[in-house]
């Protein structure tokens, strides 16, 4: 894989994911509960977006474009509030180096499991060895980590 | 750990690795369709944002306390994960998905552990171990490895 002179931007903007966790979890101490937590923290998230379309589409976001899409594809919220939550969660136990790992693996692992059986309707796309190689390495990175 | 902390910490991962796995791909079938993928973020962030709300307001997960003595950076998390999901979507357009995820993993596992071996952001200092290091760099393998077999199925 040749080096993209991007590369280094993807890094810096891998950085944020961490930083998010560590914000989540100290404001967590305040709120006392990983579900408020969540709430202020989409709700900022909420307000930047709308602020951020509505300066991009000068103040018409073009909601009409979302008109007709499944019903179901609108709910990736609800499934993505468990992120958040877990993360927190993950975040105050082990602190954001375990966290961010477990949280890779486990995306990596779901990941695999949704192209096994082409779940939702995407691509199948079946274990295979390589597939079991990366597998095999998450588990061997977690056992490494957690112990 | 006692047993509590372990069930808590699976539960936590599982909950984190479905829903980032399995809300993306609902997502991305709404970004398709509206062909604006920080719109499809917008919905997201709205449903999540109501159902969170009655959560807490049912006091799930234990009993919420507004955050009025919290220093205004700890709310900053929101506004750095919405500016994460905005510039993932480009950096994956400008790189390709592969080295993308692979360039955005790195920063991730080297930012989470520098944040810990500091104690950066309220976080207490948690000193990083040689056999973490090993098992950062295997996982970092793994999603390698897993990019790289992207690449040559999805020319």
């Amino acid at each position: 894989m040749a080096l993209h002179p991007l590369l280094p931007v993807a890094v810096l903007v891998g950085t944020l994911l961490p930083v998010q966790f560590a914000l989540n979890s100290a404001l967590t101490g305040f709120t006392h509960s990983p579900a408020a937590t969540a709430s202020v923290s989409y709700g900022v998230g909420l307000l930047a977006l709308v602020l951020g379309l509505a300066l991009v589409h000068r103040g018409r976001i073009p909601l009409r474009r979302l008109h007709g899409a499944p019903g179901w594809s609108f709910l990736g919220g609800v499934v993505g509030s468990a992120y958040v939550i877990g993360s927190v969660v993950l975040t105050r136990l082990l602190g954001t180096g375990l966290a961010v790992s477990l949280v890779i693996a486990a995306q990596i692992v779901a990941g695999l499991a949704l192209d096994h059986f082409g779940a939702f309707g995407t691509v199948r796309r079946p274990m295979n060895r390589t597939r079991t190689l990366a597998l095999v390495l998450v588990l061997a990175a977690l056992g490494l980590q957690v112990l | 750990m006692p047993p509590t902390t372990w069930l808590a910490a699976l539960l936590g991962t599982v909950g984190a690795g479905l829903g980032l796995s399995v809300g993306l791909v609902f997502n991305v079938r709404l970004a398709q369709h509206a062909g604006h993928p920080v719109l499809a973020s917008l919905v997201n962030f709205l449903v999540a944002f109501v159902l969170t709300s009655v959560l807490a307001l049912l006091g799930i997960l234990g009993m919420a306390h507004l955050p009025t003595h919290a220093p205004l950076w700890a709310f900053g998390g929101g506004l750095v994960g919405a500016t994460y999901v905005t510039l993932t979507l480009f950096t994956a357009r400008a790189l390709g998905v592969a080295a993308s995820t692979a360039g955005v993993t790195l920063g991730q596992i080297l930012g989470a552990r520098l944040i810990d071996a500091l104690g950066l952001l309220g976080q207490q200092v948690r000193p990083v171990g040689s056999a973490a290091v090993i098992g950062v760099v295997l996982l970092f393998l793994a999603v390698g490895v897993l990019a790289h077999e992207r690449v040559r199925v999805s020319p």
